[in-house]
């Protein structure tokens, strides 16, 4: 019944509109590359002192859903995630839409955003008390084996060589080292150069690796004429035939973009890291993923979307922000003098609702919003890049400058973009990189903590439940993929050498 | 040379002319050591809006957050800015704990202090469901078997020197595993990982309905919203320690224009509504002055510093 | 055919050689860190285990690329049915390097730097084309004094003056 008023009042002029504004701003700030939904939820915040507090939450949730799903038009179509989030989305996004089928390439992702986020609002709505109060389960040794987990599972993401990919993401695991380290709160790696006491940060090593990197690689291509990306004539809304083939891909992805959402610490590219490692695991080919798999696209864009609502879910039951970003959302109702915590419920109940159901209708409207404007959108590949070059590296100067205030970040920017141009070059995959980066450190923490607390004890990882569950599932994969690397070596010796 | 001169005397004339003009004559940036959202940058936001809708300051104020490596991005920042007066901070105590661990070289003396703005009393906690009922129970536990009570904190930090130094004047061994900010280190105890945690009183206020209880308060005396807890001294520990708000300026600030931003301050925290937010955000709503401030760090410092090698011996 | 071959092969070496000189500088940075003493891996471990694993990879990829330069199979001819620019993969660097610099030091604020770089690398990268160079001085004002105004004025990120 509440529901049912939260929707109604929704739809009333103030608060929808507030809504709108901020899903189609989160749209268009997270399809620019170094430009992301935090950063804009954060600029906004002082902007919503004065509106009522409703408004204010409704706002940013929509930047919050619109930013994530945005993203996936610059990873696909530039091969630049426009956000940290779509990051998986340039690995099959890209090759389908420079394949010549941009067109499928957006649907897939739109329509797995919006079925990721109905998924999690349906877990928002009917689910949030029990979920949050299971979530509490997991301690440092069950987040050590999952991501342990998940870098089995997407461990030969990339093609080519093995030892070049593995050696690419033990280079992310060195990006990540030093700086403050939390586990006992030195610094490490610094060389005495003060900058670096907070390390090299996720935003300006993302920029670097993945926009800089490509930025120069088209200046290098410049004269490759328009090769196949053709905006497509097809209609960019999802077919239903197409959709049915994915449903049980769809439902997991959300399910796993949800519950990774709800542990807290741990931000949306990590859900969909795992999510496209279940998904190739389960596949039928798991060797077509990374060269423009539709079932790639699916799994990554329906996690990363369930993820903003699954992170929601802590933050309305036990005041616990599921991300950084809802941090910003919990500050924001701070300042409207909303205490959040188990309490919202009973002093906010409206606010709440309202909250759940602004988050699934931002989804239909964001779903709304893309389809409308995909193929306008899709034009971006076809403007002239002495234009688009230099404009987009003034956006990552902004986002990167922005995160701290200081040049320095950007000087990270350039240079992770020429290393990984450099990588790229000798054929290094750059994919293998940034998980490296993003999962080295939660997996490094985590265990860190795990033996302080078992007095430096492994057996944990097998006496939990939780923890053995995950560790058979990577030990399982990690024999399988190796018989199946072994006998396809020994099926074609011939070609060892080229593939290399 | 003849033409170049009068130049540059006009040129001297304009800078002097420039540096006698009214201060203040452009915005004044507040820099937060945290990201937008946390408590401190609340904090800091209420008195930016304070100061223009009061008009307390003329200029526009802005905040300025520079998160990262424990907050030390942000306050060197802020000891590294011109002394001009238009550059300010709000930190914590963490001020001379980044100090004592070694990361950097400077604490609270090596800027002007402007004031503290309220305190937030703490207290250690556990969860509802914990064996241990009081604190005499939980002291006893630790007792019979040192170091297997788990303390959630964040290593460095003064959620980790704080139960370090109870359980050195306890005359106990705790355990301490680090699990990350004050939500994580919720979860941690809520989902029964550690035993044991610091938090503000507003903490355990709010979260009382999700299992959090405080074992003992660090203020001076008992709190009203909780007047079954001991404080430390009760339990014969001597520790009094509260969590403060710290106004900061560049070494070197003109005293004139601390005193300007320093009123605005005080005055701030006297009217109804900011003191109202405040006792929502769980802190004291009482400004003060830099030497009460200093007695209070340099008594932690002294305190702290020489934990910092015991701690690392622990092992 | 060949010189790609021994060009992608150069590229192998260099990037190997920068490889093992990094795991080198790991394992000199690792000596400084203090041993561990709130778990027993302590913070020096995963960087060493990094340095070794970087070391080996490198030795391993640099001895590939060599059977590779004797061997006589062929490496794939890359995609070239265009020409690749490489002074203008250079000039993008070059030029953002240049921008960050000046205001790094405070040759120019955030305004004049990004109308200047926005302008001088469109130019550069149409090759000095007259409609291009126009469009770009347009973008140029555009986005510095924009972007400016945005983003002090309406968002108060402190760029710089």
């Amino acid at each position: 019944m509440e529901l049912l008023n939260a929707f109604q009042y929704i739809f009333t002029p103030g608060p929808f509109l507030w809504l709108l504004l901020g899903v189609a701003s989160g749209i268009f700030v997270g399809a620019i590359p170094g430009l992301g939904g935090g950063m804009l939820m954060a600029l906004t915040v002082p902007l919503t002192f004065s509106m009522d507090s409703t408004h204010a939450v409704l706002l940013l949730m929509g930047m919050h859903v619109g930013s994530v799903s945005g993203g996936l038009i610059s990873a696909m179509l530039l091969k630049m995630p426009g956000t940290p989030s779509s990051m998986m989305s340039t690995f099959d996004g890209y090759p389908m839409a420079a394949k010549g089928k941009p067109g499928l390439a957006l649907s897939l992702g739109i329509g797995a955003s919006l079925l990721g986020g109905v998924v999690a609002g349906i877990f928002l709505i009917l689910l949030a008390p029990p979920l949050s109060i299971w979530a509490l389960k997991f301690g440092p040794w069950e987040y050590f084996t999952m991501v342990l987990m998940a870098l089995v599972l997407i461990a030969s993401i990339s093609q080519g060589s093995m030892l070049k990919g593995l050696t690419s993401c033990i280079l992310g695991v060195v990006a990540a080292l030093p700086g403050l380290n939390d586990s006992d709160g030195n610094l490490r790696l610094t060389f005495g150069f003060e900058e670096l006491d907070d390390g090299f940060n996720l935003l300006p090593v993302l920029l670097g690796i993945f926009v800089m990197s490509q930025l120069i690689k088209d200046a290098l291509n410049i004269n490759k004429k328009g090769t196949a990306i053709q905006i497509a004539k097809e209609s960019v809304f999802p077919r239903f035939r197409e959709w049915k083939r994915h449903i049980v891909n769809i439902l997991r992805s959300s399910c796993i973009g949800t519950w990774v959402g709800i542990l807290p610490g741990v931000g949306a590219n990590i859900s969909s890291m795992v999510s496209y490692g279940t998904a190739k695991t389960f596949s039928k080919t798991p060797e077509k993923f990374g060269t423009g798999h539709d079932e790639g696209i699916v799994s990554a864009e329906a996690a990363n979307n369930a993820n903003a609502g699954g992170a929601l879910i802590p933050l309305i039951t036990m005041g616990i922000p599921g991300a950084p970003v809802d941090a910003i959302l919990l500050g924001a109702m701070i300042m409207h003098r909303i205490q959040p915590g188990p309490l919202l419920f009973t002093t906010n109940g409206d606010l709440v609702w309202a909250l759940m159901g602004g988050y699934v209708i931002a989804n239909i409207l964001m779903f709304g919003i893309m389809v409308a404007s995909a193929k306008h959108l899709a034009r971006i590949v076809k403007i002239n890049r002495a234009y688009l070059i230099p404009i987009i590296f003034i956006f990552c100067v902004i986002g990167a400058y922005a995160l701290s205030n200081r040049i320095f970040d950007v000087w990270v920017v350039i240079a992770f973009g020429v290393v990984g141009f450099f990588l790229d070059r000798a054929k290094y995959p750059l994919g293998p990189f940034v998980i490296g980066y993003v999962l080295a450190g939660i997996m490094e923490a985590e265990l860190r903590s795990g033996l302080q607390s078992s007095d430096g004890s492994f057996m944990p990882i097998l006496t939990r439940p939780i923890s053995l569950t995950f560790t058979i599932i990577a030990v399982i994969f990690l024999a399988y993929s190796i018989v199946n690397e072994w006998r396809m070596r020994k099926a074609s010796t011939q070609s060892v050498d080229t593939t290399d | 040379m003849n033409c170049k001169f009068p130049a540059l005397l006009f040129f001297c004339l304009f800078l002097v002319a420039k540096g006698f003009a009214a201060y203040p004559d452009k915005p004044i940036k507040i820099i937060v050591p945290t990201n937008a959202g946390g408590e401190i940058d609340a904090m800091a936001r209420i008195f930016q809006r304070a100061f223009q809708e009061k008009d307390l300051i003329p200029v526009k104020t802005v905040v300025v957050n520079l998160p990262g490596a424990g907050g030390t991005v942000g306050t060197r920042r802020l000891k590294e800015a011109k002394p001009d007066g238009y550059t300010i901070g709000l930190w914590a105590p963490g001020i001379v704990t980044s100090k004592a661990m070694g990361i950097v070289n400077y604490d609270h003396k090596d800027f002007e202090v402007l004031g503290t703005t309220g305190y937030s009393e703490i207290g250690f906690g556990v969860k509802d469901d914990s064996s241990y009922q009081t604190i005499d129970e939980f002291i006893g536990a630790a007792k019979a078997a040192p170091n297997s009570i788990k303390v959630a904190t964040n290593i460095g930090l003064p959620v980790h020197f704080f139960p370090f130094l109870f359980a050195e004047e306890a005359g106990i061994e705790l355990k301490f595993v680090q699990s990350g900010g004050g939500s994580i280190r919720l979860a941690s105890i809520l989902g029964n990982h550690n035993d044991m945690a610091m938090f503000s009183l507003l903490a355990f206020k709010q979260f009382k309905k999700s299992g959090l209880r405080p074992l003992v308060i660090l203020s001076g005396e008992r709190h009203d919203l909780f007047p079954d807890i001991p404080t430390a001294k009760e339990i014969g520990v001597d520790l009094e320690i509260t969590d403060t708000r710290i106004w900061l300026a560049p070494k070197g600030t003109p005293s004139d224009r601390l005193e300007l931003i320093s009123n605005a301050i005080k005055t701030t925290l006297e009217s109804d509504d900011v003191k109202e937010e405040f006792i929502s955000l769980g802190l004291t709503p009482e400004f003060g002055t830099p030497e009460e401030l200093e007695v209070f760090l340099d008594d932690v410092t002294q305190r702290i510093t020489p934990l910092v090698s015991k701690m690392r011996k622990n092992r | 055919m060949d010189t790609a071959r021994s060009k992608f092969s150069q590229i192998d070496f260099s990037i190997c050689a920068a490889l093992f000189a990094l795991g080198g500088l790991i394992l000199w940075g690792a000596k400084d860190i203090p041993p561990p003493f709130f778990d027993p891996l302590g913070s020096a471990a995963l960087p060493k285990v990094c340095a070794y694993l970087i070391i080996a990879f490198s030795l391993v990829i640099a001895a590939r690329a060599f059977l590779r330069l004797k061997s006589e199979t062929k490496v794939a001819s890359s995609d070239d049915d265009f020409k690749p620019e490489p002074w203008l993969a250079v000039a993008v660097v070059l030029l953002a390097s240049l921008y960050t610099l000046s205001m790094n030091l405070g040759w120019l604020g955030f305004r004049s730097g990004t109308v200047l770089f926005i302008f001088s690398l469109g130019a550069v990268l149409s090759r000095f084309d007259k409609t291009t160079m126009i469009v770009s001085g347009g973008l140029a004002l555009l986005f510095g004094l924009g972007g400016q105004y945005i983003f002090t004025e309406f968002f108060y990120i402190d760029l710089p003056k």
